[in-house]
């Protein structure tokens, strides 16, 4: 490998131009070699932006003709397994925005692609680096809340409704997986990183906010996960509200988080323990906010620890955080999620964890 | 019961999700305390457990019942036994049938032969005299005071009246009445003298997943990951002092048991040592236990 990694970008839309570029250009140890893009305004640009050298109509050109050793697959949900899997097939390591495929046979079939080549397969999990996920992961496994017995999560937010940049007619394309597979494809896996939750059943429903839309773009789904765990998802779009929130209840304590407050309640301290909480995200969101307008690119960072991740596996210095087999259990429960919907009754997940990592074992 | 030099052994469990590492952990620790756990043939064996409310383990508050079958299982493999009977008496606020039955102890335990539960609060009662710091007479188990061989097994958690609750504390929870309030006013001298009236022949304290903030109940889980076990009640309390990170000389029950030679603070320590293992643990804050001690003062009165 090169001194140097080589990276392709498959997309340069909002996520590449948003996200994944400024942290790829910030890295010394990266070079932006080559771009695909099919809209040759938005290729123009990104390439003046980002000075990269060479920009392709189509990504299957650019993965024959350059020499990559990584691509970030940015494009159109619908369109990620295809080129992931290209990428895969050529010998390069992806990264691969989520969803990683619209279904768990293609979650599958990249992990497995992957492991067979010895490659890199990032899913695009990137809040799992956020200060505050990390920290709750790490509450629960020094067992701070008890034997944990509810959820709650919640992953809500005006979607493309109001616009994202620069397209978002995709996203209305029932083909997306809509906001089940974009924003729920997050919050499972979010979920299931911090708690280690195994949801076996789900019982789902889902209704259009509007009712042109070809979209479910509304949905709730309760379920029942080994432990004796239950629990609720709600997945929206078409709310004013942006909240990613997850409330988990053990036997000793509640945590209430999600990306601008942390909550950790316990037993002790009564009011003084509930003023410091206040007081504390208080501060945070006023900062937080502040650093938003002023960098409203960095994502506080996320994306650039998402990257030197994915860069520090692919030299083999530490594992995968953001490992492909629990984005393949995520599409067990998404695929559930799904069917539930469409036949209304319950319906027992895929595979459970534990099988999905018996299988890779 | 002064023993010139107890032995306490601690061991650590790395993954306590893993039943067979636990189960080998806890084997290890009565494996190197063997010699000193002397158990008559035929023996009944009585184990007071801590099942103080209806909270699993996992809130730090109740001992893991799968250590008290993994021991129950030791016992039977390793000592002639007769019986072992599992045993926790009605607190103020609940009834131990209801904390036994209902956190499922008896789905874990039914697996294991010549076991059984026992409410101590049900057993017939039979009149100890005593001359105590505070007891001077009291109604004690029968089938607690006649077993051949006496276990106590408590958990490793603060307590907002007495700094610590360990082996000694585990005590106060043998007396049968349910309305065990009433001695709080007099909680430390009640220690001692339960202590002195049937003094556990094997102490086990449940660590790994530990209590702190306003114990016994109010606090939050702390993962230690620590079986501790000894052969004298204050010896093994010493030890469970300085786990949390306080000086047993601050815990009222030790301080009391060292004026009046019960037990013993001279002891060797076997498996891991306390300096590589210890946490410090949130205890109460000062001027709350300051208030107690007003509040206990005033009640006294």
């Amino acid at each position: 490998m090169a001194e140097k990694l080589r990276v392709g970008m498959i997309g340069l839309g909002g996520i590449a131009t948003r996200a994944h570029l400024p942290a790829l250009a910030s890295r010394h140890d990266v070079a932006i070699q080559a771009g695909a893009e099919i809209d040759t305004y938005q290729a123009d640009r990104t390439q003046q932006r980002f000075g990269i050298p060479k920009i392709y109509a189509a990504y299957q050109e650019m993965l024959e003709q350059e020499q990559l050793d990584a691509v970030y697959v940015c494009l159109p949900n619908a369109l990620h397994y295809q080129a992931a899997s290209a990428a895969l097939h050529r010998g390069l390591h992806v990264y691969c925005e989520k969803p990683m495929g619209l279904s768990a046979q293609e979650a599958e079939d990249l992990a497995k692609q992957a492991e067979r080549a010895g490659l890199v397969l990032m899913p695009g999990y990137h809040l799992r680096f956020h200060e505050h996920f990390l920290r709750a992961r790490q509450l629960l496994e020094d067992r701070r809340l008890g034997k944990i017995l509810q959820v709650q999560a919640s992953a809500v937010a005006p979607g493309p409704y109001r616009g994202w940049d620069p397209k978002s007619d995709w996203s209305f394309d029932p083909r997306s997986g809509g906001p089940l597979y974009d924003w729920g494809s997050h919050l499972l896996d979010l979920l299931m990183y911090i708690t280690n939750l195994d949801i076996e059943t789900v019982y789902a429903t889902a209704q259009k906010s509007l009712p042109g839309l070809p979209l479910m773009d509304n949905i709730v789904a309760a379920f029942q996960a080994r432990r004796c765990i239950v629990g609720t998802l709600n997945i929206a779009w078409g709310v004013r509200g942006n909240l990613l929130m997850l409330q988990i209840h053990g036997s000793a304590g509640s945590l209430l988080v999600s990306d601008d407050y942390y909550e950790h309640r316990t037993p002790i301290g009564g009011g003084l323990n509930k003023l410091g909480t206040l007081l504390s995200n208080a501060h945070e969101i006023f900062t937080q906010k502040a650093g938003e307008v002023i960098h409203r690119t960095s994502s506080d960072g996320l994306y650039d620890k998402a990257a030197q991740c994915f860069i520090e596996a692919i030299r083999g210095k530490v594992p995968l955080q953001a490992a492909k087999w629990d984005a393949v259990q995520v599409h067990h429960v998404l695929a559930a999620i799904a069917a539930s919907i469409d036949q209304g009754k319950p319906v027992k997940s895929g595979a459970l964890r534990a099988d999905v990592k018996q299988e890779v074992a | 019961m002064a023993s010139l030099t107890a032995q306490v052994g601690i061991v650590r469990a790395q993954n306590i999700d893993d039943d067979a590492l636990v189960r080998a952990k806890m084997y290890e620790l009565l494996d190197l305390l063997q010699a000193s756990i002397q158990i008559p043939v035929d023996a009944r064996v009585l184990v007071k457990v801590n099942l103080c409310l209806l909270l699993d383990c996992e809130t730090g508050a109740t001992v893991d019942p799968r250590l008290v079958k993994f021991l129950a299982e030791w016992l039977l493999e390793r000592r002639s036994i007769k019986e072992i009977v599992i045993a926790e008496s009605d607190a103020t606020a609940l009834s131990a049938d209801r904390a036994f039955y209902g956190i499922g102890w008896d789905r874990i335990l039914a697996e294991v032969p010549k076991t059984r539960y026992l409410n101590l609060s049900s057993d017939e009662r039979v009149k100890v005299k005593l001359n105590g710091l505070f007891l001077k007479e009291v109604e004690m188990s029968r089938t607690f005071m006649e077993a051949d061989y006496l276990i106590s097994f408590a958990k490793l958690k603060t307590h907002s009246m007495e700094v610590i609750s360990g082996i000694m504390k585990n005590q106060f929870g043998v007396l049968p009445e349910k309305l065990k309030v009433v001695y709080h006013p007099h909680l430390t001298e009640v220690i001692c003298d339960l202590v002195r009236v049937r003094p556990p022949d094997l102490c086990l304290v449940d660590g790994l997943i530990a209590h702190e903030g306003p114990g016994p109940v109010g606090g939050i889980p702390r993962l230690m990951r620590l079986i501790i076990g000894g052969t004298d009640a204050v010896a093994t309390d010493h030890v469970c002092a300085r786990l949390m990170g306080m000086d047993p000389r601050h815990v009222p029950h030790l301080k009391l048991a060292a004026e009046h030679n019960l037990g013993t603070s001279q002891y060797a320590i076997l498996g891991c040592r306390i300096e590589d293992v210890a946490q410090h643990f949130a205890f109460i804050p000062r001027w709350r236990q300051a208030w107690g001690w007003v509040k206990l003062h005033v009640q006294r009165e």
